[in-house]
């Protein structure tokens, strides 16, 4: 038997948490150091994956580990990666670790705080790699407990408010995810939860059936992407997050959404796709177009960068509605861009309010003159976020918008004001914060520090690396989502 | 073969047991008391052991009345283990620290008996006999602190309620009686399609016997009525709404080790009943009276919905709990009416994986009640900074019930959900989900002070070591059953699927 080596990856952090909880609670740099040196165990073993990983095997899985488990119910545990979730996975692994570095600023209840940001990671990961659904499910949900104390214990002043709020959504979009699970599962020919064999009986189910459940499917996904008009829970729950777990939420919990779309509903349920492929590109544009008027209207920095999330995931839904090679390597990638670039701009944000407590931009003004280093490296992210030529943010968009242009030529004229707003909103924050003269209040401001720009320096390296030569990425997930627009065509 | 006392061992064991009790309070009651929690966990684990020898060699006997079979087994350990259960948790219960120790003790084996009878029972007499039974042991128990204001209230309401529930009970197993001729589940099977019906009031009826009728001409409306009067008692017993109005109150009143005892085993003993009756008259009931899983769908939608509404607005943990089982009873019936292997081999496992929850729950709050001497919300403040262990125990068995995966209630629910979806039951379904998302706010109405309000009081540190192994067992089970529920699922299935061969 090979190494397990998903397994291992997964389940780190749960060793992790048994360690935290064992150390007493006035350990507080132990119990700090115990979790970075966990997360960064993840890291590792997830880079080693990827090192086994090759990219050029297409319609199959590797590192696959396969179990019974509740035979009765024909359950299995069933791992294994593709070029569509190693990104997502290696994507997880760094933020959780970077995040981790980065809670060093909180200083309350630290043991509860990691035990609980571990078993988010090991929810995370598990989401991504988990081929039956049953599982898929079981991780899916897995995450939900975490992140509501995380959110509701360590937030800001609506915490608790945001906290629920975001337990519940989430929890409505996945119980009816899960209704479209036994739906499948009992469709199928013989009963089984396991993806891969779902996706060799799709040519099974007939439309109708595809339909509903692919719709049951998108509650429980564009929930978490989140696409309009779903996305209310996404801005309480990021502004009274704490930075670390606002990193994740963006960096990682909005990639599950379009990773499931991928994943789940297109090859399983294809005709149910095709169906739903203008709707889904429309939405897309919405998100591009609304997100980003309704980030420029804001005054909380935090808001302001929840709501660009929500315009960069409709690049997402835009390139893989249109399930050509090229529109699906863009949204992939968006959805990896995305994760170091916003994972990035949170990490800043809180930065700036751990010395400065609010987060108001019209506080601030000409900091460029007292914070040198920090007002560039946030430049520097806010040009990443708004698309400039020669950062990540920019192939991905640009792949996107190629790959669906023959679909959707219209859809993407529009989406291209979306881009102009994103760049403009941007600029006029720049202008604002780190222009100008420098307010009175904020004469004594200490710049960045060595920590923070540790947690920072390698997301700007994949910035410009995935910028300059964006095939690291395009040659690892290319083939398989080259093979799933193959599928997904041929069954048109 | 018919007295067939290997069959009652289980029975005998906790009979015998709560008698020797008895007799050592009375010998010497210092002794008896402080032994007493340890001589009923001893008691429990002999009941269980027995039930579990009986597994292999199912048989009815004593004339009929009495089915021992892996079916039985099953509700037989799941009672001995509340048992041994609540005994821990009651031995550091506070509040029954001055009542009568040895009579308590052997008041709750004895109740133990007799929900065992109830789901061994076979004939409409004894099942009527176990109910009564455990009914009349379960009002003492409630209102077994005698200073108490409260507990005395809640003993006389579940009195009056279950009085009046057994009695209404008994004119539909009269009625069935005066239209079958019989008492005997397995004759009154072969009966019931007999019983000639006359068309046209209520219409429901599809076909009348042809050979040899009973009990004269009918209307369907008199089996519609007998099947309704004995579900008024078993609904009172399961509480169900529109007969949950004494759980709230017995509850809040009872002894808090009590409550955890009705709200699981005195719970599951009515769905053993209910389950048994369905077994029986499954093909009959179908020919007879075919919507009666309608009105069994409606009684668990009114369950779960009216359960989570009101227990959102509850302050008393105890009775926000209680709110909280009678949803969960909701819950468990969903699978009867799925009406096939998989959904009553669900409801089995439902009510397994609800034990070790619910017990824990209750279980939790007594300790927390016992130490801060508080059951109101407004004092669970900041529970997570003053007793860290208690605080995760409780949010743990809360997650559970509330159906987070990977604990209990996630399998429980789920295996639920896979009978109605297996049987096209969509609606129900949807309304199942709707309902398990807003009890997560239910939950969340107890984490919330726990977890993010500032502590009320200073740091608890006492915990009494009978307690605690009684919570860390609820906990294993909880965590376990959930991540492998493989072997309660075998189970679960091997004790249904011989009782109904036909579907």
């Amino acid at each position: 038997m090979a190494f397990p080596i998903l397994t291992v990856t997964v389940f780190t952090p749960l060793v992790g948490i048994v360690v935290v909880l064992l150390l007493p609670e006035r350990w507080v740099n132990g119990i700090r150091a115990v979790a970075v040196a966990f997360t960064a165990a993840a890291l590792g073993f997830s880079i080693w994956a990827l090192a086994t990983f090759d990219p050029k095997i297409t319609g199959a899985m590797q590192l696959e580990e396969l179990h019974r488990w509740i035979p009765s119910v024909d359950i299995f545990y069933h791992l294994g990666v593709d070029g569509l979730s190693i990104p997502l996975f290696i994507l997880t692994t760094l933020l959780s670790f970077l995040a981790a570095i980065a809670s060093f600023s909180i200083k309350e209840r630290v043991k509860e705080y990691f035990a609980l940001y571990l078993l988010l990671e090991m929810g995370m990961l598990g989401v991504f790699v988990a081929l039956d659904l049953f599982l898929f499910y079981v991780f899916w949900e897995v995450m939900l407990v975490p992140m509501y104390f995380l959110i509701g214990i360590w937030g800001g002043e609506r915490r608790e408010y945001a906290a629920i709020k975001f337990f519940l959504y989430t929890l409505l979009g996945s119980v009816v995810m899960l209704l479209g699970i036994l739906a499948l599962y009992f469709t199928s020919q013989p009963h089984t939860f396991d993806m891969l064999e779902l996706m060799r009986q799709q040519g099974t189910f007939v439309r109708t059936f595809q339909i509903i459940v692919f719709l049951a499917f998108y509650v429980g996904f564009a929930i978490k992407v989140p696409v309009f008009p779903f996305h209310t829970w996404l801005p309480d729950a990021h502004v009274e997050a704490p930075t670390a777990i606002s990193v994740l939420l963006a960096g990682v919990l909005l990639k599950m959404g379009g990773y499931g779309l991928l994943r789940v509903s297109f090859p399983i349920l294809p005709q149910g796709a095709h169906w739903f492929v203008w709707p889904l590109a429309i939405l897309g544009v919405i998100n591009i177009v609304y997100g980003s008027l309704v980030a420029m209207a804001q005054k909380d920095l935090k808001k302001l960068i929840a709501y660009s999330s929500v315009g960069h995931m409709g690049f997402v839904l835009l390139g893989a509605a249109a399930m050509t090679p090229t529109g699906l390597n863009g949204a992939v990638m968006q959805m990896f861009n995305h994760g170091i670039i916003t994972g990035a701009l949170f990490l800043l944000v809180g930065v700036l309010y751990d010395r400065a407590h609010v987060r108001d931009i019209n506080a601030f003004s000409g900091l460029g003159v007292r914070v040198p280093v920090y007002v560039g490296i946030m430049s520097f992210t806010m040009f990443a976020s708004l698309g400039l030529p020669g950062l990540a943010g920019f192939v991905s968009e640009f792949l996107s918008l190629v790959g669906s242009f023959p679909v959707f030529p219209v859809l993407v004229i529009i989406s291209g004001a979306g881009i102009i707003i994103t760049a403009a909103y941007f600029l006029w924050t720049i202008r604002r914060m780190f222009l100008g003269k420098l307010t009175p209040r904020w004469e004594n401001l200490p710049d960045i520090n060595f920590r923070e720009l540790v947690t920072v320096v390698p997301l700007m390296i994949l910035m410009v690396l995935i910028g300059v030569y964006p095939s690291v990425l395009i040659k690892l997930m290319d083939p398989a989502l080259t093979e799933l627009s193959r599928v997904m065509m041929a069954l048109k | 073969m018919d007295y067939n006392w290997l069959s009652l061992s289980p029975h005998l064991i906790l009979a015998g047991g709560a008698l020797l009790l008895v007799l050592a309070g009375a010998a010497s009651r210092r002794f008896a008391g402080r032994v007493a929690p340890y001589f009923t966990v001893a008691v429990a684990v002999g009941a269980a052991a027995a039930a579990l020898v009986l597994w292999r060699s199912p048989a009815t006997s004593w004339f009929g009345a009495l089915t021992v079979d892996p079916f039985f087994v099953i509700f037989a350990v799941v009672f001995a283990a509340t048992l041994a259960l609540v005994a821990l948790l009651s031995a550091g219960y506070a509040p029954l620290e001055g009542a009568d120790r040895p009579e308590y003790y052997s008041l709750l084996i004895l109740v133990t008996c007799a929900v065992s009878f109830m789901a061994s029972a076979t004939n409409l007499v004894l099942i009527y006999v176990a109910i009564e039974f455990s009914s009349i042991l379960s009002y003492v128990l409630v209102g077994y602190l005698r200073g108490d204001r409260l507990s005395g209230e809640a003993g006389l309401k579940y009195f009056l309620y279950g009085a009046a529930a057994s009695a209404v009970m008994l004119l539909g197993f009269a009625l069935l009686y005066g239209m079958t001729g019989t008492t005997d589940l397995a004759a009154l099977a072969r009966n019931l399609p007999r019983v000639e019906l006359l068309f046209g009031t209520w219409g429901h009826a599809a076909v009348v016997s042809p050979a040899g009728t009973v009990g004269g001409a009918l209307s369907p409306v008199f089996i519609f009525l007998a099947f309704a009067l004995v579900l008024v008692g078993l609904g009172y017993k399961i509480s169900a709404v529109p007969f949950h109005m004494w759980a709230p109150d017995a509850y809040q009143g009872a002894p808090t080790p009590v409550a955890a005892f009705l709200s699981v085993a005195s719970k599951a003993s009515g769905f053993a009943v209910i389950l048994r009756l369905v077994f029986a008259l499954h093909g009959p009931l179908d020919l007879v009276y075919a919507p009666w899983t309608k009105y069994a769908a409606a009684l668990a939608v009114a369950s779960m919905v009216l359960g989570v509404l009101v227990g959102i607005v509850q302050s008393d943990v105890r009775r926000l709990l209680a709110y909280s089982s009678i949803a969960h009873a909701g819950f468990a019936l969903l699978g009867v009416v799925a009406d096939t292997h998989l959904g009553f081999a669900a409801v089995l496992v439902y009510l397994v994986l609800y034990a070790a929850m619910n017990v824990g729950a209750f279980g939790t709050v007594a300790v927390i009640g016992h130490v801060t001497g508080s059951y109101d919300l407004k004092d669970y403040a900041g529970m997570g900074r003053r007793h860290p262990v208690l605080a995760a125990a409780l949010a743990v068995f809360l997650l559970a019930l509330a159906g987070i995966p990977p604990l209990a209630g996630f399998f429980a629910k789920f295996y639920i959900l896979a009978a109605l979806i297996g049987r096209g039951y969509i609606f129900l379904a949807v309304v199942a989900i709707l309902a398990s998302v807003v009890a997560l706010f239910l939950y969340a109405r107890v984490l919330k002070p726990m977890y993010f309000g500032k502590p009320a009081g200073e740091d608890l540190r006492r915990l009494s070591p009978a307690a605690a192994a009684a919570l860390v067992v609820c906990f294993l089970f909880t965590f376990l059953l959930g991540v492998w529920p493989q072997l309660l699922v075998a189970w679960a299935k091997a004790a249904v699927v011989p009782l109904l061969p036909r579907i």
